[in-house]
């Protein structure tokens, strides 16, 4: 699976925990901020509930993040995973000893909880990194959409509903892709030249009337090449090209 | 079923936006515990809300045939034929005579309660304008219960006719005395209780009403009397309605001595709890006939 940022940030945590090992305690401070996002998703996952920086379970993490790098070795596998497990069998402790209520979810309590006898499993971490990813780029995405004065509620609302009026903007989305013009246009201005676009690419003025930030929004995916929502535009014909 | 997967763009307090694979965005509503960056598998809701929508809609429907169909018939002596469901409420109404048929085009009974419709319905019929003073009404109830439904229905819904009947006819004489500074009405009740026999339609819509009621009487035992007090024994099964003032009204040049004489017997009656007035008027018509 590609995940540029995450491969990245796994080695950027892996020269990290040289730098401790060689004696910099500073190593962990600076690399705290970049694993944050990852701890409190794994804690969120564990607990089923939205986890944030002021609660019992991010300070957990925080510990664990401390216990990782004095324990980790490269030969357990990749640190990130390594990480993941140390911060979700702490936080399965913690709720162990707070037994009034003990709300760990049963699919958890059924898995290996002794890691270390056992052989790594990778996906469940991995799936996590993987949902990371997609978040950074649909953040990006929103920023994006922000800029042309478009949210996603606004998206729901005025998307078209019929498959055949969807494919019909995709359509149109692509041609702008395709059209250099056009696209600087959009780009620059923000504003699609519906005019040029009636003229160029034969469309329905309708379509493009009704439609205009779900067009927008699909030529931004395309044009900035977001590798998560790509495929929620591309047809699955491939019809339209790629 | 159909699943799908959708992608978490945005999350708020119970729902969450997704993208879909075909492009497209949606809310739902999702109480669960989703983060932006999921990816989210849903499909149940789909068939849950079909089957939701489904069971509604057959709900609705048998409730509405179940409502519509007539469980019980009442047949009021002013040639109104009631159609009554399950709840005691008219869906249906019917008139077998002209009379019956001048009066319910000014009244609006369906989907009432059938002692609030028996109370309108009484009410016109026992409107001055249709009943002039001095006269006597006797107001015939019959119930007709399909087959199928057991004696305690029967009873329970003759019961409650019953009641509705003596109050308002109690009430309109008492409003009658109020006015007139003496009662110059009388009017007579009597429910019928009878069981449909299965599948005769002649039997449910008697053309002839007062045969059948005649029959009904003499067969059944349920015959309940009026409101004041009066014995049930007096009551001829063959006479459906006296009209006592409009046959002196007739026959007699004299109406207001006739009428002061009227009201000064009832009264008599009254007191000695016994009537024998509609008999020796019923034979005062035989005889001028």
């Amino acid at each position: 699976m590609s995940m540029p940022g995450l491969l990245e940030l796994d080695t950027i945590v892996y020269f990290a925990w040289k730098r401790y090992k060689y004696g910099d305690n500073t190593a962990v401070d600076d690399i705290y901020d970049r694993l944050l996002p990852f701890c409190l998703r794994v804690c969120s996952k564990t607990c089923g509930k939205y986890i944030s920086t002021e609660d019992e379970e991010a300070s957990i993490a925080r510990l664990a993040i401390v216990e990782t790098f004095e324990k980790y070795d490269p030969e357990k596998g990749k640190f990130l995973v390594y990480l993941g497990r140390v911060i979700k069998n702490r936080i399965i402790d913690y709720k162990r000893s707070e037994k009034k209520h003990f709300t760990v979810p049963l699919s958890i309590l059924s898995g290996n909880r002794d890691f270390k006898n056992t052989v790594i499993d990778d996906t469940w971490v991995e799936n996590i990194l993987d949902e990371l990813a997609r978040k950074q780029e649909i953040e990006f995405f929103r920023n994006l959409l922000k800029s042309f004065n478009i949210s996603f509620s606004e998206l729901v609302k005025s998307g078209p509903k019929q498959s055949k009026s969807r494919k019909k903007a995709q359509k149109i989305a692509w041609m702008i892709v395709m059209d250099k013009e056009i696209k600087d246009h959009l780009i620059e201005k923000k504003v699609l030249p519906i005019k040029l676009l009636e003229e160029r690419c034969l469309a329905d003025r309708k379509i493009i009337d009704r439609y205009r930030k779900f067009i927008i929004a699909n030529v931004l995916i395309i044009i900035y090449d977001l590798p998560y929502l790509k495929p929620y535009v591309v047809d699955k014909g491939g019809e339209y090209g790629g | 079923m159909v699943v799908e997967k959708g992608l978490v763009v945005e999350t708020g307090d119970g729902w969450v936006i997704l993208l879909l694979p075909n492009g497209e965005f949606k809310e739902i509503r999702n109480k669960g515990f989703l983060q932006v960056g999921d990816v989210y598998r849903f499909g149940i809701h789909y068939l849950l809300k079909y089957a939701v929508a489904a069971v509604l809609f057959m709900a609705i429907l048998l409730g509405t045939v179940d409502f519509l169909s007539v469980t019980a018939y009442a047949r009021l002596s002013p040639g109104v034929e009631l159609g009554l469901n399950r709840w005691d409420r008219v869906v249906s109404v019917k008139s077998t005579d002209q009379e019956g048929q001048e009066m319910m085009q000014e009244l609006e009974v369906r989907g009432k309660k059938v002692d609030e419709a028996l109370d309108i319905i009484l009410k016109q019929s026992l409107n001055p304008s249709r009943a002039p003073a001095g006269n006597v009404k006797e107001i015939t109830v019959l119930v007709e219960v399909k087959e199928g439904k057991d004696e305690k229905y029967q009873e329970r819904l003759t019961e409650k006719i019953d009641k509705a009947v003596q109050k308002t006819v109690e009430k309109e004489n008492m409003s009658r005395f109020n006015e007139n500074g003496l009662k110059v009405d009388q009017v007579i009740v009597k429910t019928v209780n009878k069981q449909i026999k299965a599948n005769s339609t002649d039997q449910k819509k008697p053309d002839n009403s007062k045969s059948g009621r005649g029959d009904s009487d003499n067969n059944k035992e349920n015959n309940k009397s009026d409101n004041n007090g009066k014995n049930p024994k007096n009551y001829i099964p063959g006479d459906k309605q006296i009209d006592k003032g409009n046959l002196q009204h007739k026959n007699d040049p004299n109406e207001d001595k006739n009428n002061v004489k009227n009201k000064k017997e009832e009264d008599k009656e009254k007191n000695e709890n016994d009537i024998k007035k509609p008999v020796p008027n019923r034979k005062e018509k035989k005889n001028q006939d």
